[in-house]
């Protein structure tokens, strides 16, 4: 210590026991802010900025990007659970409570003397059994439908209210389903989520389709086409600066003519090849029709020559919507209009426009085999908009989660039941002090069923009397919480499934940052000017 | 001929108070009736964009991209143009429990004007809150433009964001939006011809830049990129080194894919807290102050752009004008009273003395007819290869925005009014000084330890400040 304020004279220093109750105390701040939301009964919050701006979660994980931690401790727990959100989409709420808990139980035993690192011991044994219990309880259902619907649901309900949860639910199973490919990782980037601030949110729906938010720039293109050839490229069809990038002068004005005249005719013709490939599959007949869609810009002159053919063009899609339209039209991406075949081209059976103020929406439907879509989001205002977006990426993570575990395992709390059960079995086998941190660790695990149950207006208590009676007399047979009636339930007959990964995750995560803190005898804050 | 609409990138919070200024001086120009006082002389569709709101309001906003870091708004209202705000229907809830509030303290006015008893002393008129860009920007953005990023706050004096790789952290998280903002607005212009870029060079936001440099020349290619390279002042000298670093590190992008870089600061070297003594007139370190001051500077150059009449330039022909092949990097002066003393024209970039005849010039006159003779001698180039162009319509200056200004070199202006100003853009080896001060920080890796970037990089980057410097002395 004096070491340090002998190089740092600004420096502050806590140590020991003020260290691990700095650690402690912003452990558990954390916790009860969060522990509220937790739970299809859990509350809302309201988030109003400085500036009056309104942000409305529930999602533990947009809470803490939202708030503004100053609390070391508090920032690094919440970048651990942030980080559990990255990797598995879910159980951030559940990684901020543990994580305060099992810090909770810790302190319990070390003011009565014993030293942290022996619990760290009994929590890195306690840590094996859980996987055991989590591998135990795995249910090896298939991976259909109806058990996508259950996974979805849970996760849902926990972010929306009922009735739009199941709307949700229905929309994330489907996307997912119509993108998967057999024997090929899923790449949730082809479902593309859109929003539009129109109607209501009850008119969120997925389109087996594209949506793109760019329109066709020309009056005279027509608004909807039928039977549509589809034509992806990345070439540019504007007049460049060419005269500053290739470095020539000009000195006369008809110099200049010329080189203008030049550079226009080099676009033109880019375009013209575009019209020769419509005229050779669409012929005279009307019924079909032609739609461009290109990456680079495409200028008015250029528009012009297109709009007098009837075809629709639309300029500067997505980078990614090229890779999309591929996959939902089975049009082929060129960066060359030279050498054009019929069979680049993809299909759709509908394009259309859809115009909202001075935003433009082109729907690309009707398609044979469509393997990337699009969620269309419908919201009034701003923050019903993000309230449902985050919904919906927790949801079809929660989806792409099951069918990579290729298992579930049932929720409302049965696991924590189960593997603190299977906690207080091992304890008998453990020898020396480390049983302190394993039976912590076992009480810890039941903060998450208690918490459920206090937001439910249950007596947490009570409840966990009733569980654990329960489960001794069904064992192997999982048991979890019925927040409606406040009595032990068969989680997998209604249906209440979490992903495998989640469970894994957060118990890894929580023991590894709950020992750390608990490790921690000094913290020095050199340097940095304390916000008072 | 069309003029091509410019994409504005703001790029740093530095870069939005200076940005703030700006759109105010522009906004300032525009006349909605038959006849202006200066005449109609602005194509202002080059920077601004017509657009139409949920409730078919027609708005008028900057074609303007901006982020900024968590807080950077502080307690002023959200930048955004309120026309764009849906219905804020309370019956449409998403969930049906209990719904918890908590509201963010708003920030405590300061005890002083508490002593002095000056809140809520004048309730008619908002006071200017100088602490936001957002407190003194009139028209608001359009809702596409503003990015606040939620991972990295603003004022986190145990987090500040000062280091190069903070900043390509921050465009990996926030890439995806940023850049389908940019295309948004690029797939709204009919002649898109140029990137008008204002960054934060020293701080973090010098990698951001650096990575949407990349992304830019990625996508569009064959566009135009003028740099507006932008140093702040610094809270304090502790971090001088990196704010070097950063600063090398930006300029390697730079020079690879910029196609004229402007560098501009009010501290003398861009690195440190020391302002400028010779030059402007007493200025206050704040970036509200010293983005007043660079504003009006980039305002004019931008405004001498957008001319309608057939001698003004537009932006690529400036570019054709100011670049030559490798002396990429340009030196920016202004003399407009009373912030410049006895009409002298004073340097904006860091480090640079106008002591060398410059070889190619492009000056600005607002207001008066300044004499081509009289500009070639004082912004010290030839006759030949200095081009000058004339805008009619003053600039505005804000006694407000420059309290440290005494009142004696004020007797001409009172509140704010209209002023002169000569605005001059030279290529010139005066920018050698900026480089050398940039190759004497030593940069020490292994005790720079919030850097983490491969060594090679590093000395890369360093080289090139070297081989930028060769360039002007050939």
């Amino acid at each position: 210590m004096a070491a340090l304020t002998g190089l740092n004279s600004k420096a502050e220093v806590a140590r020991s026991h003020t260290a691990m109750a700095v650690n402690i105390n912003a452990a558990r701040a954390l916790q009860d802010i969060l522990k509220t939301n937790l739970g299809p009964k859990g509350t809302m919050k309201m988030l109003v900025s400085g500036a009056g701006d309104i942000k409305i979660t529930k999602d533990g994980n947009v809470l803490l990007h939202e708030m503004q931690i100053q609390s070391p401790t508090a920032s690094l727990i919440a970048r651990a659970s942030t980080a559990q959100n990255d990797i598995t989409g879910d159980g951030t709420t559940s990684t901020v409570l543990l994580i305060g808990e099992l810090l909770k139980q810790a302190q319990l035993i070390i003011q009565e003397g014993l030293h942290p690192r022996v619990i760290t011991e009994g929590f890195d044994l306690a840590q094996a059994k859980a996987f055991e219990v989590l591998d135990q309880m795995k249910l090896d259902i298939p991976i259909n439908r109806d058990t996508l619907i259950q996974v979805a649901r849970t996760s849902l309900s926990t972010k929306v209210y009922n009735e739009l949860a199941s709307l949700l639910t229905d929309v994330c199973v489907d996307s997912v389903l119509t993108i998967k490919k057999d024997n090929e990782p899923l790449n949730l980037h082809m479902v593309e989520i859109m929003e539009m601030q129109h109607k209501t949110h009850k008119d969120t729906k997925l389109i087996k389709g594209l949506v793109l938010d760019h329109g066709a720039r020309h009056p005279d293109m027509p608004k909807v086409v039928k039977n549509a050839y589809i034509l992806a490229v990345n070439v540019s069809m504007e007049y460049e600066k060419t005269e500053v990038n290739a470095g020539f002068f000009y000195k006369t004005a008809e110099e200049r003519e010329k080189l203008v005249q030049a550079e226009r005719e080099f676009i033109e013709n880019r375009v013209r090849k575009v019209i020769e490939l419509k005229k050779q599959v669409c012929g005279n007949d009307k019924e079909k029709g032609f739609v461009l869609i290109n990456q680079q810009g495409i200028d008015p002159m250029s528009l012009d020559l297109l709009a007098k053919e009837g075809i629709m063009a639309l300029r500067r899609a997505k980078r990614r919507n090229m890779e999309r339209l591929g996959l939902a039209t089975g049009s082929v991406a060129l960066n060359s209009v030279d050498n054009l075949t019929p069979d680049v081209l993809g299909y759709a059976g509908l394009v259309y426009e859809h115009v909202l103020g001075e935003n433009k929406y082109t729907f690309v439907e009707e398609l044979k085999n469509p393997k990337s879509v699009t969620i269309l989001i419908k919201g009034p205002n701003k923050h019903t908009i993000t309230q449902i977006k985050d919904a919906i990426h927790d949801g079809l993570r929660a989806v792409k989660n099951a069918i990579d575990d290729g298992c579930v395992v049932a929720g409302a709390g049965a696991f924590e039941i189960a593997a603190h059960y299977a906690l207080m079995e091992y304890e008998k086998e453990v020898k020396g002090r480390a049983v302190f941190g394993v039976r912590a660790f076992a009480e810890a695990l039941l903060i998450v069923v208690k918490t459920l149950a206090v937001n439910s207006g249950l007596d947490p208590q009570d409840t966990l009397v009733k569980l654990r009676e329960q489960y001794h007399r069904l064992r192997p047979q999982p048991v979890g919480l019925n927040l409606n009636t406040g009595e032990p339930c068969d989680p997998v007959a209604d249906g209440i499934l979490d992903n495998y990964c989640v469970h894994r995750q957060l118990i890894s995560a929580c023991t590894v940052i709950a020992t750390n803190l608990l490790l921690v005898d000094e913290i020095m804050f050199a340097g940095v000017q304390q916000k008072k | 001929m069309v003029k091509g609409e410019v994409i504005t990138l703001q790029l740093g919070s530095f870069s939005n108070f200076v940005a703030s200024h700006l759109w105010n001086l522009q906004s300032q120009c525009f006349y909605y009736s038959k006849d202006a006082p200066f005449g109609h002389e602005f194509d202002h569709d080059v920077y601004y964009r017509e657009g139409r709101s949920f409730l078919n309001k027609t708005t008028f906003t900057p074609r303007t991209v901006l982020i900024d870091l968590k807080g950077s708004v502080r307690n002023c209202s959200w930048p955004v143009d309120q026309a764009y705000d849906g219905p804020n229907d309370d019956e449409q809830k998403v969930w049906d429990g209990q719904v918890q509030i908590h509201k963010a303290e708003p920030q405590a006015a300061s005890s002083k004007s508490e002593e002095l008893g000056e809140v809520d002393v004048r309730p008619k008129k908002a006071p200017l809150q100088k602490n936001s860009w957002a407190g003194y920007l009139q028209n608001k953005y359009h809702p596409k433009s503003v990015t606040i990023n939620n991972d990295f706050d603003s004022d986190n004096p145990q987090q500040p964001f000062g280091v190069f790789n903070q900043g390509e952290t921050l465009w990996r998280l926030e890439s995806e939006n940023f850049e389908d903002r940019v295309r948004w607005f690029a797939e709204d212009c009919d002649h898109l011809s140029a990137f008008n870029i204002m960054m934060d060079t020293s701080n973090g936001f010098s990698g951001f830049a650096s990575s949407c440099l990349d992304y830019l020349d990625d996508q569009f290619r064959a566009k135009s990129r003028v740099v507006w390279s932008l140093s702040d002042v610094p809270a304090n000298d502790s971090a001088a080194n990196y704010r070097a670093l950063n600063t090398v590190l930006a300029y390697q992008k730079m020079q690879e894919l910029a196609d004229v870089v402007l560098p501009l600061s009010v501290s003398a070297d861009g690195l440190r807290r020391h302002l400028r003594s010779s030059s402007l007139v007493a200025l206050d370190p704040s970036p509200f102050t010293g983005g007043a001051a660079l504003a009006m500077h980039v305002d004019s150059i931008l405004s001498s752009l957008k001319l309608k009449s057939e001698g003004g330039c537009d932006f690529v022909n400036f570019l054709r004008l100011m670049t030559i092949p490798d002396r990429k990097f340009v030196v920016s002066s202004m003399a407009a009273s009373p912030l410049s003393k006895d009409g002298r024209l004073e340097d904006l970039s860091p480090k640079c003395d106008s002591s060398k005849m410059a070889t190619s010039a492009y000056a600005v006159s607002r207001g008066t007819e300044t004499s081509h003779a009289i500009i070639v001698r004082i912004s010290n180039t030839s006759a030949a290869s200095t081009f000058h162009t004339m805008v009619r319509h003053p600039t505005k200056f804000c006694q407000d925005y420059f309290p440290e200004i005494s009142s004696q070199s004020m007797r001409s202006v009172k509140g704010s009014q209209l002023v002169d100003g000569l605005f001059v853009v030279k290529n010139s080896a005066d920018v050698v000084a900026h480089f050398d001060d940039l190759r004497r920080r030593r940069v020490n890796l292994g005790k720079m330890h919030r850097i983490s970037l491969p060594e090679g990089d590093v000395t890369e980057a360093i080289q090139n400040v070297a081989s930028l410097r060769e360039n002007y002395l050939k």
